[in-house]
């Protein structure tokens, strides 16, 4: 007999059910702050943070190692407002701990919290590393530099036409491929974030410094229950700060390899030396934008006992180390200097850095601002990015494109010199009477404003600056070249919208023509809506022109499907597709400035200009897959397709493991099978 | 009527440039609004972020160009999906002395009086609401932020900011 509910029994269930519901909401609990996935080197020290919610006291608090009691390492419990709600809650820390056994360590915690029992655990995989290596590392990032980024850079620099009127580019091939397609190894990264599909340089920066996870603008920090104050409520403001570097850390190859093996570390950037990027080799902050407190851990790492976090810097942001915007009036400058590190501002003076004994460092900021100042939310000054390779070559730039202002510094580097010059010192100690000492290193190269031109669409600014990282690549492979002691990787952050769709024959007159144009406005629900089309846009259709179609013919619907061709309106009799871009047809043809090397994007007396065509959907950062190069020792690594943070283990295992038999055989195959055309067996 | 026009504002603040001063549109929300009525006005966000256990956030880009700053957060809570703040982030700081008259607000400095590293003026509206100038402790000061802010929540996002005092009647 089927036993019906009566209305007593569900008012007992339904009480019972709101009781339990209550008691899930307010029992206590605990969780160890590491990701899920969490995978460390051998001695990586990272923060071990246990936090319990819904309790003012903890007893009994056991924590253990695959079964090792470490409870010791821990400090006192403090208690702690998480997740901005009422309860009382708890923390406990361990920081900086490291585990030396290899493979998966269970981390158990369980404590008692009023009369409940609670615990959590966590495995961690640990994974070896052979201290017996002293190779070196130079990794470059081309932030934003996927796919279509490396092929733009090819089709600008490697189709030059020469005073013949031959193309380097001719029936599909290149005479000479660029610098990063001639590294034997390939591969695709992944790039997501801990959560998003969307990742930025702060949190794709800490997969590959620490080989784990984070969170949209982490530096080298794991989310934790204080962040509900500044991240949700976007109050991210000194006040905050204490609940900014809280975060669980996880230190980054770049500190791992000083602290255990004495590298000289290096950061070369043309972004502000303080942003994402150069930021997750030497700082750990939950949050990317406290530039001042990034810059303070440069010189007192706390890594590294509060010992300077690199042997050489260099890039912009002078502003974030002056007394001037300094909430604590520090001029981290003087004390650099004061730390044996030569200091210079300018590319003549840079040339000019020598070592000594006691100045075997250098600090090289090449940009600020007029006023130093910090902003109102005392975190950090205005951001001074290095001009990009495109105004630092005094080029023209197109009508759609911001003119330059250089504030005064009109004397920046080109990113390669700044990568020799690291090298140099980086790769040498001055400090012997016998000379100077060879020493082992890690050096983190940035191409910075790929990302930051292409954000608003500036294709111009963006194409240049990559093939400006580029050549930074080809003076590591000239320099690393019949050593066998580097690795090079060559990879992007994340990627971003632009795509390769044409070829373009505008005339100068009209894309360097600042005051024609045409304005587009329509209205909506939501207001007043608009997009400006200059001269260059069928070089460069940004994301908020529709669909140039070139075509106003009936088959095309009467150009229905986007703007009509025919902008410009003055066709030229002798090259009538004058005012369209081709998608078909055509290569790119582009002069070449004989001094620097670098292709013009003007029309030079008696030879032809095709430009390039892009294209971009959106003024963000996507979730492609990016591709990554490799060249030296270990670099068979780099194949196929993996994780963003497997590039941490994958340059861990070059610098100190025994990588002899995979790099015999790339050697071998490289030898053994022809060439790609393009690539010149240069011995590089 | 008024909060249609405010709402107005809060619109033509978000896309376009115009001449309303800054911040002024924060105070057409009553922080009643539900979910639906910030997607009726605004349109759905550009991002949300619901990682948080008891509190999830709205994320608006605006006329923004600074890649990674929001021109608007709507942070909400859970349990109740009620409006608790809105923050309001600048592209540059701007001076926001007209939403801030003399005598209408207590200015709270960080860490102490002493030792002031950032200050914040305190502003009681209505319907226990607050209305804070992150970073700007006096007239002349720009501003980089305001937020607009449940009285009631005050102590779980800004515990460091004194009670201010009950509100007045404007």
């Amino acid at each position: 007999m089927t036993k019906k509910l009566t209305i007593p029994t569900v008012a007992v269930f339904l009480v019972l059910l709101t009781c339990s519901s209550l008691v899930a909401q307010t029992a206590p609990s605990m969780r160890i702050v590491l990701p899920e996935r969490t995978r460390l080197l051998q001695g990586q020290l990272v923060d071990v943070v246990l936090e319990i919610r819904n309790a003012s006291s903890i007893s009994s608090l056991k924590v253990t190692a695959d079964g090792v009691d470490i409870t010791s390492r821990f400090g006192t419990p403090q208690s702690a407002q998480l997740d901005c709600d009422a309860t009382a809650d708890i923390v406990v820390r361990a920081n900086l701990q490291s585990f030396e056994t290899v493979g998966n360590v269970v981390l158990r915690a369980e404590g008692t919290a009023g009369a409940t029992a609670i615990s959590d655990s966590r495995t961690i995989e640990v994974r070896p590393f052979n201290m017996s290596g002293r190779r070196n590392v130079i990794l470059f990032i081309g932030d934003a530099m996927g796919t279509a980024y490396r092929d733009a850079a090819r089709l600008v620099s490697k189709s030059i036409v020469d005073a013949s009127g031959k193309n380097s580019f001719r029936e599909g091939f290149f005479d000479e491929l660029l610098e990063m397609d001639k590294m034997p190894i390939s591969g695709h990264v992944m790039t997501y974030g801990s959560d998003s599909v969307i990742p930025d340089s702060a949190n794709t920066g800490t997969a590959w410094a620490t080989g784990n996870k984070s969170y949209l603008n982490a530096v080298n920090s794991f989310g934790d229950g204080t962040d509900c104050r500044w991240r949700f409520n976007g109050a991210t403001n000194a006040a905050n700060l204490p609940y900014i570097l809280d975060n669980p850390r996880v230190e980054n190859l770049w500190q791992y390899m000083k602290r255990r093996l004495g590298y000289r570390t290096g950061i070369v950037t043309t972004a502000d030396v303080t942003d994402a990027t150069p930021a997750v080799e030497g700082a750990y902050s939950g949050y990317r934008q406290t530039r001042f407190e990034i810059a303070r851990q440069y010189i007192q790492n706390p890594m590294l006992g509060n010992r300077p976090a690199f042997d050489v810097i260099m890039g912009g942001g002078i502003d974030q180390f002056v007394p001037a915007a300094r909430p604590d009036r520090r001029n981290l400058i003087e004390e650099f200097q004061a730390l044996g590190f030569n200091y210079v501002t300018s590319a003549t003076d840079l040339e000019k850095a020598t070592q000594a004994i006691g100045r075997s460092n250098l600090l090289g900021l090449f940009r600020g601002n007029a006023a130093p100042a910090s902003n109102s939310a005392g975190l950090a000054a205005a951001d001074s990015n290095m001009d990009v390779a495109y105004d630092k070559l005094r080029l023209t730039r197109p009508a759609s494109e911001p003119l330059p202002d250089f504030g005064g510094f009109t004397d920046q580097p080109m990113l390669d010199r700044m990568t020799a010059r690291a090298i140099d010192f980086l790769s040498h100690t001055a400090g012997t009477l016998f000379g100077a000492a060879n020493s082992p290193f890690i050096l983190m190269v940035e191409g910075a404003s790929i990302d930051k031109q292409s954000h608003p669409n500036n294709a111009a600014g963006t194409i240049w600056d990559t093939i400006e990282l580029d050549r930074a690549v080809g003076v590591a492979r000239t320099w690393a070249a019949g050593r066998n002691d580097t690795l090079i990787v060559v990879t992007a952050d994340h990627d971003q919208s632009m795509s390769i769709i044409g070829v373009n024959n505008v005339p100068d007159v009209e894309y360097f023509d600042r005051g024609k144009r045409q304005d587009f406005s329509f209205t909506s629900a939501r207001g007043q809506h608009g997009f400006t089309i200059y001269g260059d846009s069928f070089a460069n259709t940004r994301a908020s022109i529709p669909f140039i179609n070139s075509s106003d013919t009936t088959a095309n619907r009467n150009g229905v499907a986007g703007i009509p061709g025919s902008f410009t309106g003055a066709t030229s009799a002798a090259d009538p597709y004058s005012d369209t871009y081709s998608t078909y047809y055509g290569f790119p043809a582009y002069p070449k400035d004989p001094a620097s090397g670098y292709p013009l994007n003007s029309a030079q007396p008696g030879q032809i200009l095709r430009r390039l065509a892009v294209g971009f959907r959106t003024g963000d950062h996507t979730g492609s897959s990016v591709p990554v190069t490799a060249d030296g020792p270990g670099a068979f690594l780099f194949t196929g397709y993996m994780d963003q943070t497997d590039i941490f283990f994958k340059m861990a295992t070059s610098l100190g493991g025994d990588t002899t038999d995979g790099d015999k055989f790339v050697n071998d195959v490289l030898k053994r099978y022809p060439s790609p055309i393009g690539r010149k067996d240069d011995g590089k | 009527m008024m909060v249609s026009k405010i709402w107005l504002l809060i619109v033509l603040s978000l896309f376009q440039s115009t001449t309303v001063k800054p911040g002024t549109e924060l105070l057409g929300f009553t922080l009643n609004q539900t979910p639906s009525d910030v997607v009726a006005q605004l349109g759905p966000p550009e991002g949300v972020d619901d990682s948080l256990p008891n509190y999830v956030s709205w994320l608006f880009k605006g006329n923004a160009r600074d890649e990674r700053d929001y021109a608007y957060i709507v942070c909400f809570r859970r349990s109740d999906n009620r409006l608790v703040s809105v923050t309001r982030t600048f592209e540059k700081d701007e001076i926001v002395d007209h939403l801030f008259p003399d005598g209408s607000f207590t200015v709270h400095n960080w860490p102490s009086d002493d030792n002031p590293q950032f200050s914040v003026r305190v502003r009681t509206l209505s319907d226990g609401r607050l209305l804070l100038a992150m970073g700007s402790g006096q007239a002349g000061k720009p501003c980089g932020q305001l937020v607009l802010i449940d009285r009631e929540m005050l102590p779980f996002f800004f515990p460091w900011i004194t009670k201010p005092e009950p509100p007045k009647t404007l």
